[in-house]
């Protein structure tokens, strides 16, 4: 293990252990923590429930939580048209994202309109691991730590931490009988939590009936990517999963947009032809959860940012070349 | 009034979804409520119930607090409405205590002669505690006892009473804490609450 | 009367320190928490962290009751009833009722959280990169404040949001007060 990493985990620690009595954290092989992330996943993912939770980023000081109820119930009568999960935001704009067992949409209601849009991945919290959890011990280990309590389940919390410095780590809590997981937060290098999701009610094997009213089903671009630009030298574990081309919204230009990801750290590639020359930028936004870099590549505009250390950002946004 | 905060503070916790704050403001207002609607009905019983209700409702309608009127105003409000409702059910006519009774500071006005509304058994407790409060304090020292006389009775925040006093802040707090811990070692066997009755 | 020395280093600090303490058996002050928290004295951060703990603490909440009772007492609010466990019935009864989620919406601070401080997230100038550096080292940000923040989430909020999407399944990016991005000066 790295210094660097060594110090991620005694901050990880620090963090999980704030309000319990002091407890060792026990860390696992990388065949056990293969079983409990899996574990973890196949609850997420197969478990029907139905709660609410609320996602903080940063200070609660700075921007109060987010609150949102989703409801999952897979089923294996589920055509590929039957909704099986859902997600409504609370606060804020009205939004909702529906899941079928492949897709994914999202719909905005403004008054009497709604805009019906297709998503790029069906995940959501309590989602965060993949599907396939096999590559993940390598860029993890993975320690079980304390008992919690967590929207009145009986928990243990699972730290989650990266073995370099170019992925943060996750200190989720599980519940102890399903493995469920009930609150994850989003721990940087300094052992700082920059996001936090947090069932505040959870029904746990709730039969609950998903079909909302039916909507009119759109289909996204097909998927063509950029054979101008080539990547290489990801960060270890990193591959592109996904790539479309759309228009974002407030973007005057058409963009495509590529995600890499390590299984668990998700960093995006926005590519753009260029117009004008395109200086190179870096930021951070304020709360600490996002690293950006911004450069030309070619005749294109490359933005890449996302929930991962700057090392990760600036390693995707250099190993961009334009085919000569 | 530095009062006013920690209610906000608990009302917010609430509204997070934290239930357990809610218990500490029930701790806060159950017997100021429980006096002011003995004005209203004779039965001890049927006043906790009332009570009981009158909370309930308040939680519900926790959403809808906005925080600009004090606590215990919104909270006396739904209080009165919901004994009011109870009479009502009952075919009863609604004794003398109004929205008149309510003062320039909007603050309810409690000085009205409580109606003889005790059980025999609730009538000696409180009577016990009142006694033995009364004699704790007394057998305070001098500093202590001024501290918690200006805090509970005249209501002062730490800094006001830090003027009074000629002390610092930090005195302030510590001596209101000493006292209040003096005068529970002596509350001990009366309030000794089980294990069980904790929430 | 010599009180007996003990180890415990609480009661040497709070004799060491408190003038008007009449014995070295005196609380110490950070037991005064739950008083103060009542009082409404506490420091905002202090009283936040004390409530998020609120079902772990038994000890606090029954301080709580006591000091309440005490007040109500000399302020002549007897009990009434058989109320002692009153307060346990009614939280009984709320089990039944919906968790309430009405957070209380503030408007956002723009102060930057204590701890981000060490990151030059204050510093915000457009900075120009002039040499592409050999190695993928992190360049650090600069760390001292300049002049008033740049603020170029217009540039960048339709990326982030699109990242989020995915990423988060955060359904309302824009809402979000943190798409503000700023720019860090890149040191060659």
């Amino acid at each position: 293990m790295t210094l660097a990493a060594m110090k991620h985990t005694a901050a990880l620690l620090l963090l999980a252990l704030t309000s319990s009595p002091a407890q060792s954290t026990e860390a696992l092989s990388k065949a056990e923590a293969t079983a409990w992330l899996q574990k973890i996943a196949n609850a997420a993912y197969k478990m029907s429930y139905q709660g609410y939770f609320t996602l903080q980023i940063g200070d609660e000081k700075n921007a109060p939580a987010q609150t949102l109820m989703v409801t999952n119930q897979p089923s294996p009568r589920a055509t590929e048209n039957t909704i099986v999960s859902r997600l409504v935001t609370l606060d804020g704009s009205q939004r909702e994202i529906r899941c079928t067992q492949r897709d994914a949409f999202t719909m905005k209601i403004n008054g009497a309109q709604m805009q019906v849009q297709k998503r790029l991945s069906n995940r959501h919290f309590p989602d965060l691991l993949p599907t396939d959890v096999s590559q993940l011990a390598n860029w993890y280990g993975v320690s079980l730590g304390s008992a919690s309590q967590v929207a009145g389940y009986d928990c243990t919390n699972i730290e989650i931490t990266p073995k370099d410095a170019f992925r943060w780590g996750y200190v989720m809590c599980i519940d102890n009988r399903t493995g469920f997981p009930v609150r994850a937060v989003l721990v940087n290098e300094a052992g700082e939590p920059l996001m936090q999701y947090r069932f505040t009610e959870l029904k746990l094997g709730a039969s609950v009936k998903v079909e909302p009213p039916p909507f009119k089903r759109v289909d996204a671009a097909p998927l063509m990517p950029n054979e101008r630009i080539i990547f290489s030298n990801l960060p270890p574990g990193f591959s592109r999963i996904a790539a479309t081309r759309g228009k974002l919204q407030n973007h005057p230009v058409e963009v495509e947009h590529w995600v890499f990801s390590d299984g668990l750290s998700h960093v995006s590639l926005f590519l753009e032809p260029s117009k004008k020359p395109v200086d190179v930028i870096k930021g951070q936004s304020k709360q600490g959860l996002v690293n950006m870099m911004k450069r030309p590549v070619g005749d294109w505009k490359a933005t890449v940012l996302g929930e991962a250390p700057m090392a990760t950002v600036e390693a995707i946004s250099m190993g961009l070349q334009a085919r000569p | 009034m530095s009062d006013r905060e920690i209610d906000l503070q608990l009302v917010e916790r609430v509204r997070e979804g934290d239930k357990h704050a809610f218990g500490l403001l029930v701790e806060k207002y159950r017997r100021r409520v429980m006096r002011l609607l003995s004005r209203m009905i004779r039965d001890a019983d049927e006043i906790e119930d009332i009570t009981q209700e009158a909370f309930i409702k308040a939680y519900r309608a926790l959403p809808q607090f906005r925080g600009d009127a004090a606590f215990y105003t919104w909270l006396y409000r739904i209080a009165i409405n919901t004994a009011k409702n109870h009479l009502a059910t009952r075919g009863r006519h609604m004794p003398t205590v109004s929205d008149q009774a309510m003062n320039d500071d909007d603050e309810p006005d409690e000085r009205l002669v409580a109606q003889d509304s005790s059980t025999p058994e609730s009538e000696l407790l409180s009577k016990q505690m009142a006694y033995a409060v009364n004699e704790a304090v007394d057998a305070l020292p001098e500093e202590l006892r001024q501290a918690i006389t200006l805090r509970e009775i005249e209501g002062m925040s730490y800094e006001e009473i830090a003027e009074a006093m000629t002390c610092p802040i930090g005195t302030v707090r510590s001596r209101i804490f000493r006292a209040r811990e003096a005068i529970a070692a002596k509350l001990r066997p009366i309030l000794d609450t089980p294990e069980d009755r904790r929430w | 009367m010599n009180t007996a020395l003990k180890t415990d280093s609480h009661s040497a600090k709070s004799t060491a320190r408190n003038s008007d303490l009449s014995s070295a058996m005196a609380p110490e002050l950070g037991d005064s928490v739950w008083s103060a928290l009542m009082d409404g004295e506490l420091p905002a951060e202090q009283s936040r962290t004390l409530l998020k703990n609120l079902r772990d603490t038994p000890e606090g909440k029954a301080r709580f009751s006591t000091y309440c009772a005490i007040g109500d007492a000399l302020r002549g609010h007897a009990d009434i009833g058989h109320s002692t466990d009153f307060t346990q019935r009614v939280m009984a009864a709320l089990e039944n009722e919906p968790t309430i989620l009405a957070p209380v919406r503030k408007p956002a601070n723009r102060r930057p959280a204590a701890w981000l401080a060490a990151a030059a997230v204050g510093a915000i100038t457009l900075g120009l990169w002039n040499s592409l550096p050999e190695d993928h080292a992190a360049v650090p940000f600069a760390s001292a404040p300049a002049s008033a923040p740049e603020n170029i989430s217009p540039d960048i909020s339709p990326y982030l949001a699109a990242h989020q999407d995915f990423a988060q399944a955060v359904l309302t990016p824009t809402d979000m007060d943190f798409t503000q991005v700023s720019l860090a000066q890149a040191n060659p």
